[in-house]
This record gives C-alpha cells, sequence and structure tokens, in this order.
C-alpha cells in the first residue's frame, strides 16, 4: 500500500504506541510464541520505519508484515503441537484451553486463516490477499481448519 | 445437531478463544521505538555452514529427506541454529535447522546434517535434510506435509548419512514422542529426542560393529505401539 508524496495518517512513534500491542496478540495467536510475537512485531516496525513516508495503511502493512514474517522468517519456532505452546500465565477455561491446543496442532497457514478471519474479523478474500494465496486455496484451508477442530473436539 | 449448529458451535468457540488469549497478551506498548532487536539470543560465531539455494527433491522421494548439492558456496550458520553436534572417528559433524525456502516458495522445516569437512567456508555444499512428513506432489512441486504423520506418533522419517568413516542415522517423529531406543545384541541406547520447528529429532551414530539394529519409539518411556523396526546397514 504505498502513494507518491502523501503521508500516513499516524506517525511513525504514535502507529507504534497505536498498534504494537494488537499487533502483538495477532503474532502470538498466528504463532503460539511470545518470543516470536516480540521478534517479528520488531522487525515489522523497524522494516516500516525508514519508508513510512511511502506507507499509506500502516495497520495493514503491519499485519501483512506481522504475518509473513511469522510464516516466513520465524518459522523454525513455531510449535506444531500442543504442549509445545507458550501457555499464558493465567489459568484459562477448560473449553478455551482444549482449542487453544488444537489450533496449535493445525498447519501454520490454517491457523493463519483462523486467526485473521476469526481474531481480526478479516473477509476470506482479505485473507488470500495478505497471505497472497488464491482465495480459493484459503476457502479450502479455512474449511480444512473447521472440520479438523470439529473432528477434533467432537 | 446438525452440520450448520455444529459449525455455528464451532465459530463461537473459536472467536471466544482468540480474544481470550488475546487479551493474555497486555504488555503495554513502550515509551518509543527502539530500533534494536526484540529478542537477543546466543552469540553467533564463524565455522561451517550451509549455502541457500533450491532443494533437489528425487522425484521418487515420498518420506521428507533430501539431499542437498550444488554450487553455492558455504557461509556461515548462527549457532542458535545448531540442534547438536558430534563427532565420529575424528570427523565433526552438525545437525542444525533448515532455513531453506523449497518449492512452491514454502518454507523449509527440519534439519540438516552437516560434516565439516564436506562443508568448510568458501567450499560448495553439501548436507542432507530431514523434515517430519511426507511430501506431496502439488501444482508447483513437492510440499512437505505432516498431517497423516500427526495422526500416528509411530509414524517417523529416518535416512543417514556418511560422516568420515561412520554412518550417522537421524530420526524425525512425531512431537509427542521423547525417545528412540536402538537395540543391538544385548546392548540398548535411548536417544534424546530435540525439538525442531515441533517435531522430534534425534541423532545415531552407528558404531562401527553394528550392521543391523532395531529401533522403537518412545512416550515416556514406554513404546510406541507399531514403530518397531529392524535397519540393516549395508557397508560399502
Amino acid at each position: 500500500m504505498t502513494t507518491e508524496g502523501q503521508p500516513p495518517v499516524l506517525g511513525f512513534e504514535d502507529a507504534y504506541r497505536e498498534h504494537r500491542l494488537a499487533l502483538l496478540r495477532l503474532a502470538y495467536l498466528v504463532s503460539g510464541s511470545h518470543d516470536v510475537s516480540e521478534d517479528v512485531v520488531q522487525s515489522a516496525f523497524t522494516s516500516a520505519h525508514d519508508r513510512w513516508d511511502q506507507i499509506d495503511t500502516p495497520l495493514p502493512y503491519l499485519r501483512r508484515a506481522v504475518v509473513n514474517l511469522v510464516k516466513d522468517g520465524q518459522r523454525r519456532r513455531l510449535r506444531l503441537r500442543t504442549r509445545a505452546v507458550d501457555r499464558p500465565d493465567v489459568v484459562l477455561p477448560p473449553e478455551v484451553d482444549e482449542m487453544w491446543g488444537q489450533l496449535a496442532r493445525l498447519p501454520r497457514v490454517q491457523r493463519a486463516v483462523v486467526v485473521l478471519h476469526y481474531y481480526e474479523d478479516l473477509p476470506l478474500t482479505e485473507v488470500a490477499a495478505l497471505l497472497d494465496r488464491p482465495a480459493t486455496t484459503v476457502r479450502s484451508d479455512h474449511r480444512r481448519a473447521l472440520d479438523k477442530l470439529r473432528k477434533a473436539l467432537a | 445437531m446438525n452440520d450448520t449448529e455444529d459449525r455455528d458451535l464451532i465459530e463461537q468457540r473459536l472467536r471466544h478463544t482468540l480474544h481470550t488469549l488475546a487479551a493474555t497478551v497486555t504488555e503495554g506498548s513502550p515509551e518509543g521505538f527502539d530500533r534494536r532487536p526484540a529478542a537477543r539470543r546466543s552469540h553467533r560465531r564463524r565455522w561451517f555452514a550451509l549455502g541457500i539455494g533450491a532443494i533437489a527433491v528425487p522425484l521418487a522421494m515420498t518420506a521428507a529427506s533430501y539431499v542437498h548439492e550444488g554450487s553455492e558456496y558455504v557461509d556461515t550458520i548462527p549457532r542458535s541454529d545448531i540442534v547438536l553436534s558430534g563427532s565420529v572417528d575424528g570427523s565433526r559433524y552438525l545437525l542444525v535447522e533448515s532455513h531453506r525456502t523449497g518449492e512452491c516458495g514454502v518454507p523449509v522445516t527440519g534439519v540438516e546434517l552437516v560434516e565439516e569437512k564436506k562443508n568448510l567456508l568458501g567450499s560448495e555444499w553439501s548436507t542432507t535434510g530431514y523434515e517430519y512428513g511426507e511430501y506431496l506432489d502439488t501444482g508447483c512441486g513437492y510440499v512437505n506435509d505432516t498431517t497423516r504423520f500427526l495422526e500416528d506418533p509411530a509414524r517417523y522419517v529416518d535416512g543417514g548419512a556418511w560422516v568420515g568413516d561412520s554412518f550417522v542415522w537421524v530420526y524425525a517423529v512425531h512431537p509427542d514422542v521423547t525417545g528412540v531406543r536402538i537395540t543391538w545384541g544385548d546392548t540398548s541406547e535411548d536417544l534424546r529426542v530435540h525439538e525442531v520447528d515441533g517435531a522430534g529429532y534425534a541423532v545415531f551414530e552407528v558404531p562401527h560393529e553394528v550392521d543391523e539394529y532395531t529401533s522403537e519409539l518412545l512416550i515416556g518411556g514406554r513404546v510406541v505401539p507399531g514403530s518397531h523396526e529392524v535397519q540393516s546397514l549395508r557397508r560399502p
């Protein structure tokens, strides 16, 4: 999302303060790791810093950067298994804990689709654009993820 | 409950779970942006490492392992990528986390076995890689898929390479597997499993006198049913 000569609505520091926590939460839900979340959000802001005046819509740009960084750059630290995800320092209701565990078992793309659709409330077409995948593939990812969760939680 | 109600319920639980978990991330924004990286990892050192390039996947290969050889040159490897190091007959080797991008632009998970002598700085790389899962032939190429493997802890990928005059065997196992038991003659050895990308990886340095051994996967010290396998080694 770039424009020529139009400054973003928010200055960089303001955007950092305003969006950092939301992006940390998104990164945590996609990666399952607090360490990865910190890394990728910092990296996303760092990469945006030098070209901030070219970024028209900071939040979608940063959101995309975070998801892609989790997917590509930090994937080695992602967890496939339930017991490996970072658990928050709070006691979760059993049904939440169970669902969180099953989410961790989803392939990373399906997990990203689920988080972006159900947490960020993005339509699947926007999820497809953000993940740079065909819309039909993302619809399939979405359906498969729900099927897996439904079977696992039956 | 019909399918629609079922799906509605799952979606409702999903939203509730995601928002509940998101709310546990409560770290407030710092006063200002700091360009330094967020997390400090271990120090890096120059030693030997992998080149970066495409992966050659033999067409007949279905288990997720591959050979990586080519004209690109060995560069440095971060210490934090080293899963373990070993030495057999004076030849050093590393098991390192893979950081390649495979066909279809998909990141390659798992590990690569790197022998020091074959991968000195500036030389052409020569490694073998192991991914937990199986390769599926997609429209754009082969992509590793863990779906069927995750459903059955007895499934695993294994393969080996010569390090010096010894054979080093690598196991890629289910996330729940905690050990790999190797038995030959009256000797038994439980290999430690290291986690990489959520799966487990273990290394067995095959002793010179061993031509055949059995392997079994362990979960909490108990043998995983169906994982028993006899391995025969043909030496040149």
